[in-house]
């Protein structure tokens, strides 16, 4: 019975992939650092996040042990899931800051967008693979036509980072897919040409965060300063940082959310060029390892999945950290892995999960 | 099997998201490490604010320890809304505070704002009452040339200095020793504006005080009886230097002035010290000089005597005396105490502008005077190669002798007078002139002393002047000032000329002469010399000198205390 259990572990501990295990780790090493220095010194925040990231790895580690087919196979299920979930959450969902983004588990609050950015790449992966490559336009229309419903979704609530980020995961798809290369310069023609009358569709609140981004002097003390803030606060922290529990920036609460969206800032300015770079460079680990296993990978649908989902992870992080640094607009995308919340936490260890059930499938033909 | 470009897309992909990191990683850079003192600036200037409590300015007093200069509080409106201030506005009939930003505090009130403030209260229920400290000038308008006053500085960042400082007067000369170093409290604050700690703490100091020469009773009295005149009287000890009046009228109220209320007089003639700026022809008083250089040259006798037709001829031109019948015989004492002209342009004829020169410049006519007050005017001397310089014109014989009765362009002011009087009455030593008494100063005290002429001589002029007030000739021009009192030598004087109120709206004034005195008392051993000046109205300054110089020898009993 022992030995049984042992074999268990050890299959379990050959089914991870170490270099992934290793930056998740880290990433959450460096979550709870910051989100101690984020309450003051007291472990509230640490408690909560403990808790989430044992369910969270629970949940990534069951998906590990899942075959790579069978996650295949129920692609179609899970996406229909997530839209139901989406229109349930437009309904009925819980109002938070401005938008109606939660289903209220109990012990925690769901995100059901934030399972959109596992689920649309394993539709797109899916769809694709079907598809003859390199990808022809109608079915390239189609794809879009089919992602735009889950995104238009999540853009009522209204969640545009989100949104962004299911988007650009499908063109990026399309791309890799092979789509003639000529089609895509006509549509990023076409596509920037449209920018202006996307603009009667955002919300006051976002446009004036687009505002202040491009014009960030406009207002110091009014939306824009935000991001002024933000960059004050990095800025400040030089190389080695202001040391834990020491920003004043973040202790004077000049930083908003600096637990959840503004977390990159506590860690510019408490541990400096040093923190931040460590940071970046677990983002770009995590890229090109994703990004090697969809390039080894045999078949379509393991490659455009696995690096559909990695982008997804990237792009959460890229986007995230560029809004705190004043590089792109304000929108409430959560920094992977380090943000305080459950459901990115969640959707990203069950993404990495998956990559690690898709490279397990590789290895075992 | 999967396409080659599926593998190639794939590479870009993961290239662009890394190159993404790269331009991530520079802005990093950019931030933390190229822009980290800026942005480190930026946060400081962000939780740290200065509090700035201005310390007291040093006061100013006189030479008996009379305050001149102090503080006092003063009621001012805090006005939270701005319905209060349209209220306020309007029952004040103030309407230019009504574009004011709220909240504001509502300053430079008089006591009848206040009391209309009062009646009306309820209507503003918002406003508050609070104590304000401001500079308080006591007697301002006895005292506002010597003192001067204060302003508020436009520049406000600089916090090591008081935001007010000296714009004239004392409180401007003094400025740096009575200014105060205000204490700086600097605070952490949090982005909602909470105080948090004290982080640095520098404390102020407050402004020196400042004794003056001056003394407060003279003054006053002085002012008293100038102020419906438009003149100046300047008396200083020629032992020490001691200023201990110096009056210019019209005066202004530096404490309206302080408090933005200005006043209905025209502010151009009345912020005019007219006792260190005004420049006027010294006439007549400018007599006993010219005799002192010309009994020392020996181009005169104590005995020498001339006769006076009334006029006197040069060349072809005829100059009147003011005495139009003329005076018949005159020697040096009749000539000073009837000051007759005739005798003047004969000697001055005799000596030559440069001998004139020569002794107005030892008497310091012509120069500037240093003096621990505004910027003292130069009066003029003229000469030959002046009168080429600036007009263009060849000297003429003429031009000498009016020179010698005081006229034509020789210009001097109050103070000048007053400082040659007390060089003439203490036989050729005095100090500089000053306003801040010398146990405190601390070189303002250097002597002055002409040695060209002798006492013997100093002696005759000084008994002639003796005899101006109380000599045997009837007709003396200051019989008015004999009295009991002192025993004074002076020197009359009346000028033919406008007054230097060119604004003036009296065109009567512009025509008529101005009244001078010069003199010194006692006469023996001089503790007070003096000038005044009263424009445009002939023979005031006697009954002014009389009125005052008798306060002055009650005060003092013939003797100044050192």
């Amino acid at each position: 019975m022992e030995s049984h259990s042992k074999s268990q572990l050890s299959i379990l501990v050959k089914k991870l992939d170490f270099v992934l295990i290793s930056i998740v780790s880290a990433a959450a090493l460096v979550s709870l650092i910051v989100l101690y220095s984020a309450a003051n010194g007291e472990l509230f925040f640490v408690k909560r996040q403990l808790f989430r990231l044992a369910i969270a790895t629970s949940c990534m580690l069951a998906i590990t042990m899942v075959p790579f087919e069978t996650i295949r196979r129920h692609t179609m299920t899970f996406n229909i899931v997530c839209i139901l979930l989406l229109i349930w959450v437009i309904t009925h969902g819980h109002i938070g800051k401005g938008a109606q983004r939660w289903i209220d588990l109990g012990f925690f609050r769901f995100e059901p967008s934030e399972l959109c950015k596992v689920a649309i790449p394993l539709l797109t992966a899916r769809f694709i693979a079907n598809c003859s490559t390199p990808i022809k336009l109608i079915d390239s229309l189609f794809l879009f036509g089919l992602i735009s419903v889950p995104t238009v979704l999540v853009l009522l609530q209204p969640d545009l980072g989100t949104a962004i980020i299911l988007m650009t995961v499908g063109v990026s798809a399309i791309f890799m897919a092979g789509l003639s290369h000529r089609i895509i310069l006509v549509s990023l023609a076409c596509a920037v040409a449209l920018l202006p009358i996307s603009w009667d569709y955002l919300h006051d609140y976002q446009k004036l965060r687009l505002i202040n981004f491009f014009y960030p002097d406009n207002d110091p003390l009014g939306t824009g300063y935000h991001i002024l803030q933000s960059k004050i606060a990095i800025g400040s922290g030089g190389i080695f940082g202001y040391g834990l529990l020491s920003g004043p920036q973040v202790r004077l609460k000049f930083i908003p959310e600096h637990y959840t969206d503004f977390v990159f800032s506590l860690i510019g300015e408490e541990f400096g060029l040093l923190g931040t770079f460590f940071v970046l460079i677990l983002f770009a680990g995590l890229t090109i390892r994703g990004f090697m296993i969809a390039w080894q990978a045999d078949d379509l649908f393991t490659k455009i999945s696995i690096a559909c989902l990695t982008l997804s992870i990237t792009l959460s992080s890229i986007i995230n950290i560029s809004m705190t640094m004043g590089l792109l607009p304000v929108v409430g995308i959560p920094l992977p892995l380090i943000s305080y919340g459950g459901s990115s936490l969640l959707t990203t260890l069950m993404a990495i999960g998956i990559i690690q059930s898709a490279k397990n499938s590789q290895q075992s033909q | 099997m999967v396409k080659p470009i599926v593998q190639t897309r794939i590479l870009i992909s993961c290239a662009l998201l890394l190159m993404i990191f790269i331009v991530i990683g520079y802005q990093l850079y950019s931030l933390q490490i190229i822009h980290n003192l800026s942005y480190q600036a930026q946060a400081l200037k962000n939780r740290l604010h200065d509090t700035i409590i201005e310390n007291e300015r040093g006061r100013i007093f006189d030479r008996n320890g009379v305050t001149l200069a102090s503080y006092r509080t003063e009621p001012t409106l805090h006005v939270p809304d701005q319905d209060s201030l349209k209220t306020l506005a309007r029952i004040l009939q103030k309407p230019n505070i009504e574009h004011t930003k709220t909240p504001t505090l509502i300053k430079q009130l008089s006591t009848e704002d206040i009391q209309h403030f009062y009646e009306h209260s309820h209507q503003m229920p918002n406003i508050k009452v609070r104590e304000h400290t401001i500079r308080y000038y006591h007697d301002d308008e006895a005292f506002a040339h010597v003192v001067g006053y204060i302003g508020d500085r436009q520049e406000k960042n600089q916090t090591k200095i008081s935001n007010k400082y000296g714009i004239s007067g004392i409180e401007q000369y003094y400025d740096s020793l009575l200014s105060a170093h205000p204490s700086i409290k600097t605070y952490e604050y949090s982005s909602t504006g909470q105080r948090q700690n004290l982080v640095s703490e520098s404390d102020g100091q407050r402004g020196n005080n400042i004794t003056l020469t001056i003394d407060a009773r003279l003054q006053k009295k002085a002012y008293e009886l100038l102020k419906q005149y438009t003149g100046a009287l300047v008396a200083l000890n020629p032992t020490n230097g001691e200023i201990l009046t110096l009056v210019s009228t019209p005066s202004y109220s530096n404490n309206n002035l302080i408090r933005g209320i200005h006043d209905s007089r025209n502010k151009h003639t009345s912020q005019l010290n007219r006792a260190i700026n005004g420049q006027y022809p010294p006439a007549s008083t400018i007599k006993p000089f010219i005799a002192l250089h010309a009994l020392s040259h020996n181009n005169i006798s104590e005995q020498y005597q001339i006769h006076d037709p009334g006029y006197y001829v040069v060349g072809n031109k005829v100059f009147n005396d003011w005495y139009k019948k003329g005076q018949g015989d005159v020697n040096l004492n009749r000539a000073i105490a009837l000051s007759s002209d005739t005798y003047f342009y004969h000697i001055a004829e005799v000596m030559g502008i440069d001998a004139i020169e020569s002794v107005l410049s030892a008497f310091r006519f012509g120069q500037s005077p240093t003096l621990d007050l505004g910027h003292p005017s130069p009066g003029l001397v003229p000469s030959e190669r002046w009168k080429l310089q600036e007009k263009s014109e060849r000297w003429y014989t003429g031009d000498t002798v009016i020179t010698a009765i005081g006229q034509g362009s020789l210009l001097a002011t109050p103070l000048q007078m007053a400082f040659a009087a007390g060089i003439l009455g203490n036989k050729g030593l005095t100090k500089k002139p000053h306003l801040r008494l010398s146990s405190e100063a601390d070189s303002v005290t250097d002597s002055i002393a002409i040695s060209q002429y002798g006492q013997k001589e100093y002696d005759i002029i000084i008994q002639a002047m003796i005899g101006v007030v109380s000599g045997n000739e009837t007709l003396r021009t200051g019989r008015l000032l004999n009295s009991h009192l002192y025993d004074l030598a002076a020197k009359t004087g009346t000028a033919q000329k406008v007054s230097v109120e060119y604004a003036s709206n009296n065109e009567d004034n512009k025509i008529k002469d101005h009244s001078m005195l010069i003199g010194f008392l006692p006469h023996d051993q001089p503790n007070l010399a003096f000038a005044i000046v009263i424009e445009n109205q002939p023979g005031t300054a006697n009954r002014i000198a009389k009125e005052w110089l008798e306060l002055y020898a009650t005060l003092y009993n013939g003797k100044i205390k050192d």
